[in-house]
């Protein structure tokens, strides 16, 4: 597990917020209207223990937008959103009343094409800034959606025992606050990649 | 395995149908393949080398440039969607109708391509999604239509979920109607919307509703709405099957209609029903005990004034007197009758009675009975028939009599000088026309619309100070229930003319041998002779019923009132009961149910006596436990019919002579001497009222009383030849 001090704490929550301020307007030319976006918080969190916190609500099914990102360390970013939330979003980003009982699963091809959209944007931005910041290259996939319950989409994604750097992302999207997750699954590798990256990161500022 | 060549990979990516671009590091078009060609118009030899703004200047700096600009420099892949972005790529569907140029929806993915000189290249695949797009437009579109036809609907819609009765959906209107927001309702049942007395009634007849696989349950039902008023609606139920390939699913269309308003008006309106309703019963009951409480008075008045007024002792001017009093005891006598009539014309109990008739005879009469008094006024009066009218009709001769007794009255009554003629023409073998022509005043051009209104007088009638006003009403609505029209007009020379036409079909005169025609005069011989108890205050009454049963062999006991009825009924138990209905102490109603409920009650025949007009007491009379109702006058045949149906008796038939049942009726016959003069005089006195109620009962009192007057004198009364009568009383009093 990752132990930060407030400064690499801190440091890192700044990075996510700038990353993200930018895909905040690229969201908002798309929709032509002011889309704002932060990282109110993030963690590292064990696999186990973020699906014990969840509790039943980790059965819920939720909607997923994610992408495989290999080179300096190997992740997979999902961004998702709660039943919910991901109808304000989809309602926000397309201009359109939604049936208010209108599941996720039955999104139409059109829905899925935006939100699939969305999370592209949100996941290259977070990445890109990450990169940026660590001076390395990543390798991306093209970004993926699903709709399944929070739990088996984390676990598909990783083995077990894995770490997971966890994102709240707040979307102001039409006077709404919409709050979603974006998750990158590391497995220990990874996760020490990380944590070296921070450190030499933290120095370079010191320094 | 072998890897495909490159002449097959770059063959595949040239003849895909996804278009496909490949840009160089320096974002140069290495592949611009078959399907881009076909789609934008540029061929390959244009495309290749150049960049995309060099080929697409308005995509410069658009997001797609951007993205492939990210991709190349960052690595970054990217999904375009049309949805949220509404320019791509300028394409149109390759092979669409040049002139409509159909523009390419499109679907954009850009990857990138890592080369082994470590450069990125960038892939753009561009999907044609036209098709696709076009057609969830269309769904859209159709989807919007039926939202808006659900949600701007006039009435509370809601879809209701068939498993559960949870809410699906619910529109605005549903939302004012019962108060609650969407959310609200959408967290709730249907039966948490109703009142709590509705609910179980509601779920028993939805659960039929279900059972008998029927679609559809409307109701009207009270519901609640969330400030907690009790409102009425009208609720609809509608079950849905929704089917499409492998997928089913069933809900309820509601529909809901606050018709509270409705509901009071309704419930006003019913109440304002029963209070008039009761105010009609209470004019009954009024009415009723007039016509039993005021005429034996009258009568009575009349009577001695007229007795009064035969004594040569009395002074000028008490004669003068007693002539007032009679001619307004007359006159209050007449509003009284017509009154009762006109009450009960309108409360539709008068039925007319159709039987042959002699319309000859009942223009004689006419004749008759205005005679002497167009003599004394110096008129000229005839009847006159134009076209043949026949003798024998099918009608209401009786009524139809009194409509020209009345109508010839008012001519008589106005008309000074001149004549009046009663003209009867056929208009067909079916039809004819009454007209009543007269030279007096006549009527008004502003009171004409008024003249057949109840209480309704003319100026000239208000002068003359007599009548009721109700004259002409009574016999409008006489000749409307025998199917005519009574109408008016003026002469050109003065004096009214007042005209109507019935269809009096002809047929012929009745058999009177026929009709059974017997006189009992004792109980047969062998039979047990029945104990027979009597109640009835009216002496009058009761002397007729004891003479009559006691002549024939029954023992009779006699009670003054129901109390008294009661008691004999417990010492002596009668087999039979003759109850007045009204009588002092107790009344036949208490009288009946008392002795219903004693010991032999249940067996003891009942037989009511009513002297009410009103046929509507009848029901309260068998409530109290009577077998059965005998209007007064008493008829001593129908008396007996009565007793021997209900206690099975046989009686001693007088031998039928049947010379006397073929002559003609012969008031000649009549034997009016037999009778005592005070009777005379009230039969004489009587038949100058003109009414035929009071003259029927009294001729019928008569022939029970003295049955040796001849059985003619009924049926001279009944054709209306009251003068032939009052002429043959005249001679016996002189």
């Amino acid at each position: 597990m990752i132990d930060l001090t407030t400064d690499e704490h801190d440091a890192m929550l700044e990075v996510f917020n700038i990353a993200i301020g930018a895909t905040a307007d690229t969201l908002s030319q798309m929709v032509d209207d002011e889309v704002t976006l932060s990282v109110p918080s993030f963690e590292f969190v064990n696999l186990e223990q973020l699906l014990e916190r969840q509790g039943s609500s980790a059965d819920l099914p939720v909607c997923a937008v994610s992408q495989a990102i290999s080179g300096l360390f190997h992740t997979e970013a999902i961004l998702m959103f709660e039943e919910q939330k991901a109808q304000g979003v989809i309602q926000a980003m397309m201009g359109e009343e939604l049936d208010e009982s209108l599941p996720i699963e039955e999104f139409s091809q059109f829905q899925q094409e935006a939100m699939t959209e969305i999370g592209n944007v949100v996941l290259n931005a977070c990445m890109g800034s990450m990169a940026n910041l660590f001076e390395a290259e990543f390798k991306y996939s093209l970004p993926t959606y699903q709709v399944n319950s929070y739990r088996n989409i984390l676990h598909k994604k990783t083995p077990k025992g894995d770490v997971v750097l966890l994102l709240l992302i707040e979307f102001g999207l039409q006077q709404q606050e919409i709050q979603g997750n974006l998750a990158f699954l590391m497995d220990l590798t990874a996760m020490e990649n990380l944590k070296q990256q921070i450190q030499i990161l933290l120095e370079s500022y010191s320094g | 395995m072998t890897r495909p060549s490159q002449q097959l990979l770059l063959s595949a990516l040239e003849q895909s149908a996804t278009g496909i671009i490949i840009f160089d590091p320096e974002e140069r078009i290495q592949l611009w393949n078959h399907r881009m060609v076909a789609s934008s118009g540029i061929s390959a030899e244009q495309a290749l080398g150049r960049s995309l703004s060099d080929i697409f200047p308005q995509m410069s700096n658009s997001r797609v440039h951007n993205a492939i600009l990210t991709c190349l420099q960052q690595g970054f892949p990217a999904i375009l969607s049309q949805t949220l972005n509404a320019t791509l790529f300028p394409l149109v569907v390759p092979g669409s109708d040049p002139e409509l140029h159909r523009e390419m929806k499109q679907q954009v993915q850009i990857i990138p391509l890592n080369m082994e000189d470590n450069k990125l290249h960038c892939m753009v695949q561009v999907f044609d999604i036209t098709a696709m797009f076009n057609r969830e437009n269309y769904i859209k579109v159709r989807e919007q239509e039926f939202r808006n036809l659900f949600e701007l609907a006039a009435t509370g819609n809601a879809q209701v979920d068939y498993s559960n009765g949870r809410f699906l959906r619910a529109n605005q209107k549903l939302t004012e109607i019962t108060g609650y927001s969407k959310q609200e309702l959408l967290n709730s049942t249907l039966e948490s919307l109703l009142h709590p007395q509705e609910r179980s009634t509601f779920r028993v007849e939805l659960a039929e509703m279900v059972a008998h696989k029927q679609q559809n349950y409307k109701n009207e039902i009270r519901f609640k709405i969330k400030q907690g008023e009790t409102r009425w609606g009208f609720l609809s139920l509608t079950i849905a099957t929704h089917s499409h390939k492998t997928l089913t699913s069933h809900s309820m269309l509601l529909v809901l209609q606050d018709i509270t308003a409705n509901k009071h008006y309704e419930q006003a309106l019913q109440r304002a029903k029963e209070a008039a309703e009761a105010n009609n019963q209470a004019k009954s009951i009024f009415l009723s005990n007039m016509s039993h409480e005021l005429r034996t008075p009258l009568n009575a008045i009349l009577g001695f004034s007229q007795l009064m007024a035969r004594d040569p002792l009395l002074s000028e001017e008490h004669q003068l007197n007693l002539k007032t009093i009679n001619n307004s005891g007359q006159h209050l006598l007449q509003l009284i009758n017509d009154v009762l009539e006109i009450s009960r014309i309108e409360s539709g109990k008068l039925h007319l009675k159709k039987t042959a008739f002699n319309i000859t005879e009942t223009l004689r009469s006419m004749d008759n009975m205005f005679r002497i008094r167009t003599n004394s006024k110096g008129l000229i009066f005839s009847i006159e028939t134009r076209s043949e009218i026949g003798t024998w009709k099918m009608g209401d001769g009786q009524h139809l009599a009194e409509v020209l007794v009345n109508l010839l009255g008012n001519a008589v009554k106005y008309t000074e000088h001149g004549s009046i003629i009663l003209l009867v023409s056929a208009l067909s073998e079916l039809r004819l026309r009454f007209e009543i022509i007269d030279t007096g005043p006549g009527i008004p051009e502003t009171d004409k619309e008024n003249i057949f209104t109840p209480f309704f007088q003319t100026s000239v009638g208000i002068n003359k100070g007599e009548g009721s006003g109700l004259g002409l009403a009574i016999s409008n609505e006489y000749i409307g229930l025998m199917g005519g029209q009574l109408q008016l007009c003026n002469n050109p020379d003065g004096g009214s003319n007042f005209f109507f036409e019935l269809d009096l079909p002809a047929t012929h005169e009745p058999d009177y041998t026929d009709s059974p025609h017997r006189e009992v005069i004792a109980l047969s011989t062998g039979q047990q002779s029945p104990r027979i108890l009597v109640a009835e205050d009216d002496p009058d009454s009761l002397r007729l019923l004891l003479e009559l049963l006691r002549g024939i062999g029954f023992d009779v006991r006699e009670a003054r009132n129901g109390e008294e009825a009661v008691n004999i009924f417990k010492d002596w138990q009668p087999e039979l009961i003759w109850m007045d209905i009204r009588m002092p102490v107790m009344d036949g109603y208490e009288a009946t149910r008392h002795i219903r409920s004693l010991k032999g009650g249940k067996k003891v025949v009942i037989l009511a006596l009513t002297a009410s007009a009103f046929i509507d007491d009848e029901a309260k009379i068998l409530e109290a436990g009577c077998d059965d109702i005998l209007t007064k006058p008493m008829v001593a045949d129908k008396v007996l019919d009565m007793m021997q149906q209900k206690l099975d008796l046989k009686y001693d038939l007088k031998p039928i002579d049947s010379s006397q049942i073929s002559n003609e009726p012969n008031s000649d016959e009549l034997r009016l001497d037999i009778l005592p003069v005070e009777l005379v005089l009230q039969l004489r006195d009587t038949l100058y009222t003109l009414d035929p109620l009071l003259i029927d009962q009294l001729v019928n009192e008569i022939v029970q009383q003295y049955p040796k007057v001849g059985k003619n004198l009924p049926k001279i009364a009944k054709g209306l030849n009251y003068q032939q009568l009052v002429d043959l009383c005249n001679k016996i009093l002189d």
